[in-house]
């Protein structure tokens, strides 16, 4: 109901801004104070009543049905330039979550001094970009598709951190040289069968990139120690320690299940090309963890879009698949642990993924600061691969295809 | 017929070029840059240097959303549509990157604000310029 009040308000404020000039600017006359915003308002229909399509991990899934809720949001940004060296912002984000709360609206809260025209530090909650498209990921007018590709940005919905990060910029050929360094904590929502919160804590990330008008290359290393709260897993580890000294001594092996401040690092590579006809983007990640759950994951994806005036036709190849293979639970020599060896598997499928997808889409730029984008997305999930999913009964046991096609209005103002 | 093709000659050699080379980038009078190079406007335009070469603090203003001098601006400066510099800048703004510039509602207005201010530059129109302001580079 609130998704459709605000889905509703969205409509009117994107009819508005089609109706304008383009120019919906909420800058005051004061050059230190700013106001901008951006907003989504996108209509998803995917294909399967058990496998649920979703941007994030965080999100809950569209299933065999139209939504408006989930591609859809409304953000505004307040910028505050106290002097040529001290700024603050702070940006708000509205948009359908499992719970709402002040904390998850602020996308980022931070103080930003520039020690020298070179390097700057900001304090607070601050953008991480992890990937190339991490820290405005929300922002729906900067992206060629109607979502980002799933099997890549689907499983690490952090893009800020409750810490500092420190940037140092400067001028090399035609182009710019930006290094990174990040420090924080942060928390996000997984959402499948039943929701866990997962904690990122001494999270530290470095990146290096380059870009000019046409290019942009740049490599990401970060860590994490990770923690998951999660209802199921630690009543099932109890369960298969206590089984263990009690007739299933093979139980013992899978019973190291709690994941708390385990060791998470991701590196990514990212490129991409921008010219006037041409607009080509890729990039390939790893999640090296230190689980039974889960050993982590390599994904990657090649997004090509042909420029044709005020229309981007686009098609975009993205998969991802789990380090090892799929955890399996032995049988247990005891029949009354059947049972346990069930809800074992059920949750080992959680963590496991291997899947692809092929989309075609074009984008239309109505206006200077509105566009128009359809997409029809093909996923392949292989036999209980479909983690970037949300499956209310658990992971499919056979292959499965997913068609999704989603339209959005994305604008700025 | 030679008459009308001298006159034609003569509107191609004396106007055309006019039309092509009438972008100014324009600065405060008691600014010490006199001139910008190209990289160097793209370099503040694109939000990659916050300062002129000799170390000052740039402000940089912008023309007015959708106009047809800010359209024909970033065209020639760095080859990209108005979507495109939107896309850039939204990028860099709501991520905590950096500031796009300070847009002004027409060509006076970006001289008024220069004016006032030593450390803003602007692109007006040729016919737009005055005595108030010190042409540092023209963008075709």
């Amino acid at each position: 109901m609130i998704s459709r009040k605000i889905s509703s308000k969205l409509i009117l404020l994107c009819i508005s801004t089609l109706f304008s000039d383009g120019s919906l600017a909420l800058e005051t006359n004061s050059s230190d104070f700013k106001i901008n915003g951006f907003g989504t308002v996108g209509l998803t229909k995917s294909s399967d009543k058990d496998l649920g399509f979703r941007e994030m991990v965080s999100q809950k899934g569209v299933f065999d049905e139209y939504d408006w809720g989930q591609n859809s949001n409304l953000g505004i940004q307040a910028n505050y330039y106290a002097t040529d060296k001290l700024d603050f912002g702070v940006q708000l984000l509205a948009k359908q979550r499992n719970e709402n709360s002040l904390d998850k609206t602020i996308t980022w809260a931070y103080l930003n001094y520039k020690i020298s025209p070179k390097i700057d530090i900001k304090l607070g909650r601050v953008g991480v970009d992890t990937f190339m498209m991490s820290d405005y990921r929300h922002v729906g007018f900067t992206h060629l598709w109607t979502h980002l590709p799933t099997e890549f940005y689907g499983a690490h919905p952090v893009n800020a951190v409750d810490g500092i990060d420190l940037v140092f910029k400067q001028s090399l050929f035609d182009g710019l040289l930006r290094a990174k360094i990040w420090l924080g904590q942060a928390k996000y929502d997984f959402y499948s069968s039943d929701l866990s919160e997962i904690e990122l804590n001494q999270l530290f990330g470095t990146n290096v990139s380059w870009e000019n008008d046409t290019w942009n290359f740049r490599l990401t290393y970060s860590q994490t120690k990770a923690k998951i709260k999660n209802n199921t897993i630690q009543p099932l580890e109890q369960a298969l320690q206590q089984a263990s000294l009690a007739g299933w001594p093979d139980a013992a092996k899978y019973s190291d299940l709690t994941i708390d401040n385990k060791l998470v690092s991701y590196y990514a590579a990212g490129l991409s090309y921008d010219s006037a006809d041409w607009l080509i983007q890729s990039e390939i990640g790893l999640i090296d963890a230190d689980s039974l759950l889960t050993s982590g994951a390599v994904s990657g994806y090649l997004s090509i879009g042909r420029k044709l005036g005020t229309v981007t036709p686009f098609i975009v190849g993205a998969w991802t698949k789990s380090l090892d293979d799929r955890l399996i639970m032995p049988a247990p020599t005891i029949g009354a642990y059947i049972p346990l060896q069930q809800i074992s598997q059920y949750v080992f499928d959680q963590f496991y993924t291997s899947e692809h997808t092929f989309s075609v889409g074009a984008r239309w730029d109505v206006q200077p600061k509105v566009a128009l984008k359809a997409q029809w997305d093909k996923t392949w999930i292989d036999e209980y691969g479909g983690l970037t999913l949300d499956r209310p009964n658990g992971a499919i046991a056979e292959k499965r295809q997913l068609d999704t096609f989603s339209i959005t209005i994305d604008f700025l103002f | 017929m030679k008459w009308f093709l001298f006159i034609i000659t003569l509107f191609v050699c004396c106007f055309a070029p006019l039309s092509i080379a009438d972008i100014l980038v324009v600065a405060n009078k008691d600014n010490q840059i006199e001139t910008l190079t190209k990289k160097q406007i793209i370099d503040i335009y694109m939000g990659r240097k916050s300062t002129f070469p000799n170390g000052e603090v740039v402000l940089p203003i912008d023309q007015e959303t959708g106009s047809t001098i800010r359209k024909l601006f970033y065209k020639n400066l760095v080859n990209k549509t108005l979507s495109e510099i939107n896309t850039y800048w939204a990028r860099l703004l709501f991520s905590g990157r950096a500031t796009p510039p300070r847009p002004a509602n027409n060509g006076s207005s970006v001289i008024n604000i220069i004016k006032k201010n030593k450390s803003a530059i602007g692109y007006i129109n040729l016919e737009d310029v005055t005595d108030d302001v010190r042409v540092l580079n023209h963008v075709d």
